[in-house]
């Protein structure tokens, strides 16, 4: 290398150096425009094998494309969703979403509605209801009933049309402890492995109090009396009454209570005969009762009611039929069927207001009818003398008002009515308490999960509130508290669910497309995946970026620094300089 | 000392290896059949224990049988060959090199000396000896080991047993055979059934049970009373008499057996009077009446009677006097009986005012005699006849409302007389007075018979409101019938239709006649506990009458509900519990026994307590386990429903408050009332 180089190299590799130094001194913005990769999220819902295999063909297939993440972000430009159900975490609302749903082959025979009551006092059976449909018609299905692991309960069936829908009603007998999981499960018969194609759970709890009842006899009437007898030889009720048996003489028990006191309120359900020495009073007591308690008022005439004050209570249009032998009364919602030779026929006043029929006369014409009456009912009978034929059909008089009259006073407002919603949770699940106070005057309210507390907040209804909580995460019963404090401290304590495993009836709950339908997006099966890509390669573009970049913060500068003055340093020392 | 050696000759070399051959070939049979014993020894324990025991054997045995083996022991067998056999294997196979004289010479040695060697020597018999002794000794000690270990077992206290036992899922060793003989009466053949799940007998019959088993002692439990049986023999022996259906729970030392015994009831003789088989009343006269009787069993009848009593005087001055017709009987087999008897009516001696009543008595062929009767009828001498011998003795209240019926009768013939003379509208409202006279006497009938009783002696038990001993008879049909009428005659002149209103009167009428009617007063079953006293009827001091409290008779505990729930929940468990099978059968007999004895007459469970026993029995199979688990849970859970009470009425949930006020609203706008 003669010196000339050497210097002009030398010269060179200085000048680098130092451009690059003062480069950096400068940091120049450079500002820059073009399309960026947009961010999909791919959400698998459910963890299952067919979940996880849609998604890696989407990964596959969008990936070049696309910046993909799992989990729905705020900027993400689209989401697909991928399973079987609504998704319980909100979606924001701007989001494009599209979904494939990986529902599982519809069974041949489901379960589409399964109903059990929410409580049963001691010692009754629970009633069961339950649909189910089937694809194909000649199906044979068995519909199983189990409680406790225990199957209690199996029917058969043949469908005989595509489509076809069977109701089957079922008494069952409580096995275990409460609360008690009614599982019913629904398989073609003769496939035993196929046992799980559709099941359903109902919680059903038991109900602790005695069902408070209180019998006014204003004059000796047999009806009444043989109304209140069923009642008193069955321990699920606690009866009182108050018998007048002429003027100024009557028979009552020691916790009956006259229908003008307050303390009425304790008793959920009230028995009236001898309607025509009922007061305007006694009237407005009742109705009271009704509208404000949340109570039931049964009346049982014994003849026709001519009285204004009872006619007025009953709003009914009434017409007497009387029979020369007695008939059986064709009874509705699983009530015992009565014989009466002397009815009164019942029709509402208007159409809307008829409420529950509970038994008819041969032709149809209703005789024994259920009313709404504020937040409580109003029952009337008109089977006169269906006392008369009590020992018939086994008793089915005893066994008509004692079903009529437990299911009036359950469905009585409580002091504190506790619903948990969904009734069964998985462990970790989010669930929601609603607490309604019968009577909310500014009463502190307090509750709690297995111990742990739970917020609760005013609805809009008065006495009525909300609140959530989280499963916890190891399944079993744990017990759900709700109290109240004040002038009149008292609780109410649930068992609470938990288990691995709850299954929904088929066809429960949102879809999955409803999220689709509602943010602009399409639903596919996996078997249509490439739509879906189409789909998302046509409407998810590419973001139009600006960027502005600062090319010497980049650490890769120091290598062409570093390596500029070390070549400068050597040619020197070559050169035999410092 | 040298001693000279015989000559050799050439054509002797071969006759090492066929020496040798020859041993191999002994030893390899006493091998294989060594191991093979072997194998079989040892297979006394387990099958898989024999196959691995001879193989092994047969490879070690195996060694021994090679060649370098077999010349060794050549050579052990003569130590005075001096190692002339190894030395002529070596010779044999190449591996030595010598002159070819020397070789002649050493292999002819070796020949002669093994020629004086047999395989027998180098592989005796014994070792299959030993085999085949330790095999049989294996064999004995497997095949014996169960009957002394039961033994043993029950040389244990019974608290060490009942830890251990509970019948295991093992064949059992307690087997019954029940003999069942019927009572002789019934002509019925006599039964034997071994292992039984349910006894079925005839009430009377007598069981002989004779149980097999290795325990000690035995008790057997028949309907909660223990006893303890003998052993009789080699067996055990009990006869038990089979009165009612219950059940029997054998115990023998840690197992236990339990039977449900269905006990059929011997039905007591359905009598009937074919002839006349109604009531008669004669002015007088002698007519001659012809009886007859009839009478059936189901196992037979023993005898069947016509008896009478004469019932003559009046007032309150009544004589009594007992007899009996004899039939001439004409049995068509034991079963059934019929007898026939014709009298005079003079032959009675009945005066005016009289009355015989009559009746068939029969008794079946069991011990004691099960006795029935037919119904009763009478027969009257009334001058006055039929229709005035009606009503005259009704007590005052029955007689008041029976003429008040009657003036009923009147006045509508009145009215039905002037129909044609009066207005429609007039007409209309005379006669919707006499419907609502109709009623109130209708009404009075019903309230204060309190209304129509299908079941007397249930309502007797809850109600004491009503008198006592109204036992279901025609009497009570009558007055059905009388208030049915009642209702028809109201019906009828509410539409103004006196005609029909007056046949459903009379009707009325004729039937409250027959209903009071003197006779079937007399025949009527006195009350048992009250009688009411209509003299005493509006006598009392009002200023007496006050309120008073009621209190209620507590209810009695509802224990049998409570036992088919713990039996629900017990099946429950056992169907999901992960029990070995000795625990899980012990947990289900014991279960199966809570069964039975909740109620051995209950069909259902029976059948429970049967199926949790034969699961019991089934322990170690899980698929027949389960579903006799699934047959008990079906038998219970249906005995129980009908403890249970019925779920309550299903009504429609209401919209809090919306229902109601919507209600509201529309009754408002519409209103409402009676029409």
């Amino acid at each position: 290398m003669t010196a000339s180089t050497a210097a002009f190299a030398t010269t060179a590799l200085r000048g680098i150096a130092v451009a690059i130094a003062i480069a950096a001194l400068i940091d120049p913005v450079v500002e820059t425009s073009g399309r960026g990769r947009p961010r999909l999220a791919v959400v698998a819902l459910q963890a299952s094998l067919a979940a996880e295999r849609v998604r890696a063909q989407l990964v596959n297939a969008l990936g070049d494309t696309h910046e993909i993440v799992p989990h729905i972000t705020s900027d993400a430009a689209a989401a697909i969703v991928i399973g079987d159900r609504y998704p319980d975490e909100p979606v924001p609302a701007h989001l494009l979403v599209a979904t494939v749903t990986t529902a599982d082959p519809a069974p041949r025979a489901r379960l589409v509605r399964l109903e059990a009551p929410r409580e049963i006092p001691a010692g009754t059976a629970i009633r069961v209801d339950a649909d189910i449909e089937v694809l194909d018609a000649g199906t044979a299905t068995d519909l199983t009933v189990s409680i406790d692991g225990l199957e209690v309960v199996r029917l058969s069936h043949r469908f005989t049309s595509e489509h076809e829908r069977w109701h089957a009603a079922m008494d069952v007998v409580p096995v275990g402890a409460p609360p008690w999981v009614v599982r019913a499960a629904v398989a073609p018969s003769g496939e035993p492995g196929s046992e799980g194609s559709s099941v359903a759970h109902a919680v059903v709890a038991l109900r602790r109090d005695p069902l408070a009842v209180q019998v006014f006899e204003l004059r000796p009437s047999w009806a009444t009396a043989f109304v209140r007898r069923a009642l008193e030889s069955d321990p699920r009720f606690r009866v009182e009454s108050v018998s007048i048996a002429s003027r100024g003489v009557e028979a009552r028990t020691a916790g009956s209570v006259a229908l003008a006191d307050v303390r009425l309120d304790t008793f959920d359900t009230v028995v009236v005969g001898g309607l025509e020495q009922l007061s305007a009073a006694d009237v407005r007591a009742l109705d009271r009762f009704m509208r404000d308690r949340g109570g039931a008022v049964v009346l049982v005439p014994d003849a026709r009611v001519d009285s204004t004050p009872a006619r007025g209570l009953m709003s009914l249009q009434v017409t007497e039929r009387l029979l020369e032998r007695p008939e059986k009364l064709t009874t509705k919602l699983g009530a015992a069927a009565l014989d009466a030779s002397e009815l009164l026929l019942l029709r509402a006043p208007a159409p809307g207001v008829d409420g529950d029929v509970v038994a008819t006369a041969v032709d149809g014409s209703p005789v024994i009818l259920s009313l709404p009456r504020g937040r409580g009912r109003l029952f009337v009978s008109g089977a006169l003398d269906a006392w008369r034929y009590r020992a018939s059909d086994d008793r089915a008089f005893d066994r008509f008002w004692r079903g009529a009259i437990a299911a009036l006073a359950l469905a009585a407002a409580p002091p504190i009515e506790v619903a948990i919603a969904p009734p069964m949770l998985r462990p970790l699940e989010r669930g929601e308490v609603f607490v309604q106070l019968r009577a909310d005057a500014g009463a502190a309210l307090t509750a709690s999960v297995d111990g742990e507390p739970i917020r609760l907040w005013p609805e809009p209804e008065a006495g009525a509130y909300r609140g959530v909580f989280t499963a916890p995460k190891s399944p079993g019963r744990m017990p759900l508290e709700v109290k109240v404090t004040g002038n009149r401290p008292h609780g109410v304590a649930r068992d609470l669910v938990v288990q691995e495993r709850v299954d929904a009836l088929a066809g429960s709950g949102a879809p999955l497309s409803l999220i689709a339908s509602s943010h602009r997006g399409i639903d596919v099966t996996p078997e249509r995946l490439d739509e879906l890509e189409r789909f998302v390669r046509a409407t998810v573009t590419a973001p139009d970026v600006a960027g502005v970049r600062r090319p010497m913060r980049s650490t890769w500068w120091l290598l062409p620094f570093c390596a500029s003055l070390c070549a400068e340093w050597c040619v020197r020392r070559r050169l035999g300089r410092r | 000392m040298n001693v000279r050696k015989p000559p050799v000759l050439p054509d002797e070399r071969p006759g090492i290896r066929d020496t040798v051959t020859a041993v191999s070939r002994r030893g390899r049979t006493i091998a294989v059949v060594e191991a093979a014993t072997w194998g079989a020894a040892a297979s006394a324990l387990s099958p898989a224990l024999g196959v691995f025991v001879a193989v092994a054997v047969a490879v070690w045995r195996w060694r021994a049988t090679r060649r370098p083996a077999i010349v060794r022991a050549l050579e052990r067998a003569q130590p005075s060959a001096r190692n002339v056999f190894v030395t002529a294997d070596e010779l044999e196979r190449d591996a030595l090199t010598v002159k070819p004289a020397v070789r002649t010479r050493v292999l002819a040695d070796a020949a002669a000396i093994a020629r004086s060697v047999t395989p027998g020597d180098l592989f005796p018999a014994a070792p299959i000896v030993r085999a085949v002794v330790a095999g049989l000794f294996a064999w004995t000690l497997a095949t014996t080991v169960l009957w002394w270990r039961t033994v043993r077992d029950h040389d244990v206290p019974p608290s060490a047993q009942s830890a251990s036992a509970g019948g295991g899922s093992g064949p059992s060793s307690l087997h019954v055979r029940v003999a069942v003989q019927p009572p002789p009466y019934t002509q019925l053949p006599a039964t034997t059934q071994v292992d039984p799940e349910q006894l079925q007998a005839v009430e009377g019959a007598t069981a002989l049970l004779t149980i097999e088993s290795a325990a000690r002692n035995i008790t057997l439990e028949q309907d909660g009373q223990p006893r303890t049986l003998d052993r009789t023999g080699g067996a055990f022996t009990g006869r038990v008499e089979l009165t009612r259906t219950g059940y029997l729970l054998i115990a023998a030392g840690g197992e236990r057996r339990m039977m449900p015994v269905v006990v059929a009831p011997d039905a007591l003789p359905n009598v009937r009077i074919a002839a006349p088989g109604r009531d008669l009343v004669y002015p007088g006269g002698n007519p001659r009446i012809a009886f007859e009787a009839r009478a059936t069993d189901d196992f037979g009848l023993r005898s069947l009677a016509l008896r009478y009593t004469i019932v003559s005087g009046s007032g309150e001055q009544f004589d009594f006097k007992d007899g009996e017709i004899p039939l001439a009987m004409a049995p068509r087999d034991p079963r059934d009986w019929s007898g026939t008897a014709s009298r005079a009516l003079a032959d009675f001696g009945l005066k005016e005012g009289d009355m015989l009543v009559y009746r068939a008595v029969a008794a079946d062929a069991r011990p004691g005699g099960g006795t029935a009767s037919s119904d009763a009828f009478f027969i009257e001498i009334s001058r006055l006849g039929v229709a005035a011998a009606d009503g005259f003795t009704l007590p005052d209240e029955e007689t008041r409302y029976a003429l008040s019926q009657q003036m009923l009768i009147v006045k509508t013939e009145r009215l039905h007389q002037r129909r044609n003379q009066m207005p429609r509208d007039e007409l209309t409202e005379a006669a919707l007075g006499l419907a609502v006279e109709q009623r109130m006497i209708r009404a009075e009938f019903v309230f204060m018979l309190g209304g129509e009783v299908e079941d007397e002696e249930v309502e007797a038990e809850q109600s004491s409101e009503l008198q006592a001993g109204r036992l279901e008879n025609r009497g009570q049909r009558d007055v059905r019938a009388a208030t049915i009428a009642m209702s028809r005659a109201e019906k009828a002149l509410t539409g103004a239709d006196t005609a029909a209103a007056l046949v459903a009167e009379r009707a009325a009428v004729a039937a409250l006649q027959r209903a009071f009617s003197r006779e079937r007063y007399l025949l009527r079953a006195l009350a048992s506990r009250t009688r009411l006293d209509p003299a005493r009827r509006l006598t009392g001091d009002l200023s007496e009458a006050s309120d008073w409290r009621r209190t209620l008779a507590p209810l009695p505990a509802d224990r049998r509900t409570a036992l088919l729930q713990d039996l629900l929940r017990g099946i429950a468990e056992l169907t999901i519990t992960g029990d070995v099978p000795a625990t899980f059968s012990q947990r289900a007999r014991v279960l199966a026994e809570e069964a039975i004895r909740i109620d051995p007459a209950a069909p259902q469970l029976r059948e429970a307590a049967t199926a949790i026993q034969r699961a019991a029995a089934d322990a170690a199979d899980s698929a027949r386990r389960q579903a006799a688990l699934g047959q008990a849970a079906a038998a219970a859970a249906a005995e129980a429903r009908r403890s249970f009470a019925a779920p309550p009425t299903a009504m429609r949930p209401l919209a809090p408050a919306l229902g109601g006020a919507f209600a509201d609203a529309l009754n408002a706008r519409t209103g409402g009332g009676s029409r």
